[in-house]
């Protein structure tokens, strides 16, 4: 790019401007005079005097500007509503590189939220020269900018809670009340891949009316399925906007009477009027071990800033959930205690356990509990229980079980068992599954249970 | 040129959108060297003849915008409904500017209402929204040669 005096206002002391918070007034002219005037998503910056427009289709603005590159954007800094205005000079279109693949990742993270990958496209990055930034005259001042507030004392305290955190339970409640009490960050969820890494469900939530504890997202969809494949955050800003076509299209699916297809669907967490979400990798070593999500209903609540921040977080979360996996898989258990026996044949009120072999579903007394790997672990533990009246298990022999299909690389089970282990709790208040030490855990059954396994 | 257009007569639900749905509205002019030029407009009122509509501007912001049309008469303005993104632009030639009437202000009064309640509906607090209000109105009269759809979707770009 080339090089040209600086700006009356400098694009990089107006940052949130390009979050993509407020829509940018966009206007270009035909060579035969006549404006044209739209709005724009987003306006990416991409250094101190160019910024870049995504060109999905060939519109009005495009006919323009190629007559006439020309052209003027108006920026709102959501913090304050100041007002720039951006006097433009078009310069080519990137078909491929960095700021192609910026604008590419944004444009389809927002396409897979609300299903429309197959449509929304990314044509080229349309690159303009910044000739004039200026702020609008009639500003209000600055008086409600704020200082920065302590981000390396917060970021101190949440470090040393989480390197304290000797489980991956601790490890995550730790991590999210910590995000809440020294960020404000109090709706949050941690999200784990399977084991094909096709797809990531939730582990952990703080702060939603429902848990969601059990709820995936297919990787490469939606922002939280894009942050996984494209091993990078992605903010939205607009996430109000999306959810309104999102929620037409499920209630549009229970208007016909398909609601038996939702039935295994866990919810994800979610407030009710979400208007910002931040997905942030969990990466060890480039390694993906999951996402962090944080959603607020406030409109531009997660900030460049906030991205960063939400960042080394996650790194140092990542990290030591890394270095408790590793723990977990080297050290040799305690040896369960054999002096607890089941209680598979006490009187009383009987459950019904199913088992749906075809995808590991279970259900209690036909409702929805689990399935996949936790299903398989479930039913492994249930048929011990009611066969041998065993209810103290290890992780290792879970571990070295080879009908329960446990990858030999990637080990999860402590994710598996930390998700088993909070649906019971949420679902069932007759089982329980406890830990009773370093890789030992034991399961109750308060209730008489029979086992069907169906197809 | 806008100029060769006939008057394009407005339709009952382009007036109940201006009227009733519109939450943010903008203005772009150009000047003499094809410069485009934007501001926000305020509380339209569309007169009887369905062929005229007043707004208002920002006298200190919109400093361009009344040269750029005292000069150069072309306009387009963009109607937009910020929650279900319904949007029609309207285009065609500055007639007059002057103070506001008291039709005016209560137009103006009244799409600050509007956009009130569709900023509380994206979270935005109402004392950083209304910023973008002007302190200093100012009249502008335009008259419309055309319309078009720009609603997100298969029909943008379609003439109305």
């Amino acid at each position: 790019m080339s090089t040209t005096p600086s700006l009356p206002v400098a694009l990089e002391e107006i940052e949130t401007c390009f979050d993509g918070i407020i829509p940018s007034p966009f206007c270009t002219c035909s060579t035969s005079g006549i404006p044209n005037v739209t709005y724009l998503s987003v306006v990416h910056r991409v250094d101190s005097n160019h910024v870049a427009l995504s060109f999905q289709f060939f519109n009005k603005s495009k006919k323009n500007l190629l007559e006439n590159p020309k052209a003027q954007v108006l920026l709102v800094e959501p913090a304050t509503f100041r007002q720039f205005q951006l006097n433009l000079a078009y310069q080519t279109t990137l078909t491929e590189g960095p700021v192609f693949e910026r604008l590419r990742i944004h444009l389809d993270a927002v396409a897979s939220q609300i299903g429309m990958s197959h449509i929304f496209s990314l044509q080229g990055a349309d690159i303009f020269e910044v000739l004039d930034c200026r702020a609008v005259a009639g500003n209000v001042p600055l008086e409600a900018m704020q200082s920065l507030p302590d981000y390396l004392r917060g970021l101190d305290e949440l470090t040393e809670r989480l390197t304290a955190c000797g489980d991956l339970d601790t490890l995550l409640t730790a991590g999210l009340d910590g995000l809440s009490y020294l960020f404000g960050y109090d709706h949050s969820f941690v999200l784990v891949p399977d084991e094909e890494e096709k797809h990531l469900f939730t582990i952990g939530s703080r702060g939603f009316p429902e848990s969601g504890v059990g709820s995936e997202v297919a990787v490469g969809q939606g922002i939280i399925g894009l942050a996984a494949t494209q091993r990078s955050p992605i903010r939205n800003a607009n996430l109000a906007r999306d959810m309104i076509y999102s929620r037409l299209v499920r209630s549009s699916i229970e208007d016909r009477r398909h609601k038996e297809s939702l039935s295994r669907e866990i919810p994800l967490p979610g407030l009710a009027n979400p208007c910002s979400q931040l997905a942030v990798p969990l990466l060890a070593h480039n390694h993906l071990l999951g996402v962090l999500c944080l959603q607020s209903e406030e409109a531009g609540r997660f900030t460049a800033m906030d991205e960063r921040l939400a960042l080394v977080a996650a790194r140092q979360i990542a990290v030591t959930m890394a270095m408790i996996q590793l723990k977990a898989a080297a050290l040799p258990p305690n040896e369960p205690r054999r002096d607890h026996l089941g209680i598979a044949n006490q009187a009383g009120p009987c459950s019904l356990i199913k088992h749906y072999k075809s995808d590991d579903s279970v259900f209690v007394d036909d409702a929805y509990l689990v399935k996949g790997m936790p299903g398989r672990i479930l039913m492994k533990i249930v048929y011990s229980y009611l066969s041998s009246g065993r209810s103290e298990f290890t992780n290792k022999e879970i571990r070295l079980d080879s009908s329960l299909q446990l990858p030999d690389i990637k080990d999860n089970l402590e994710t598996r068992l930390i998700l088993l282990r909070r649906r019971i709790e949420e679902r069932c208040d007759f089982l329980q599954i406890v830990s009773t030490g370093r890789g030992r855990f034991r399961f109750d059954a308060k209730r008489r249970l029979k086992l069907e396994s169906l197809p | 040129m806008a100029g060769s257009f006939p008057y394009y007569e407005i339709s009952a639900g382009i007036r109940a959108h201006i009227i009733q749905d519109t939450g943010t509205i903008l203005v772009g002019t150009r000047d003499s060297h094809l410069m485009p030029e934007i501001t926000r407009g305020w509380g339209p009122t569309i007169l009887p003849d369905r062929r005229t509509i007043d707004l208002c501007i920002s006298l200190s912001a919109a400093v361009k915008t009344l040269e750029n049309v005292r000069d150069q008469e072309e306009i387009a303005v963009t109607f937009h409904q910020t929650v279900n993104y319904k949007t029609v632009q309207l285009k065609g030639r500055f007639l007059e500017s002057g103070d506001l009437t008291p039709q005016d202000w209560e137009s103006f009064e009244r799409q600050k209402n509007i956009l009130a309640e569709q900023a509380k509906i994206h979270g935005i607090p109402l004392k950083i929204g209304l910023r973008i209000l002007p302190l200093d109105p100012v009249r502008i009269r335009f008259a419309v040669q055309q319309a078009f759809e720009q609603t997100p979707g298969p029909h943008a770009g379609n003439r109305l």
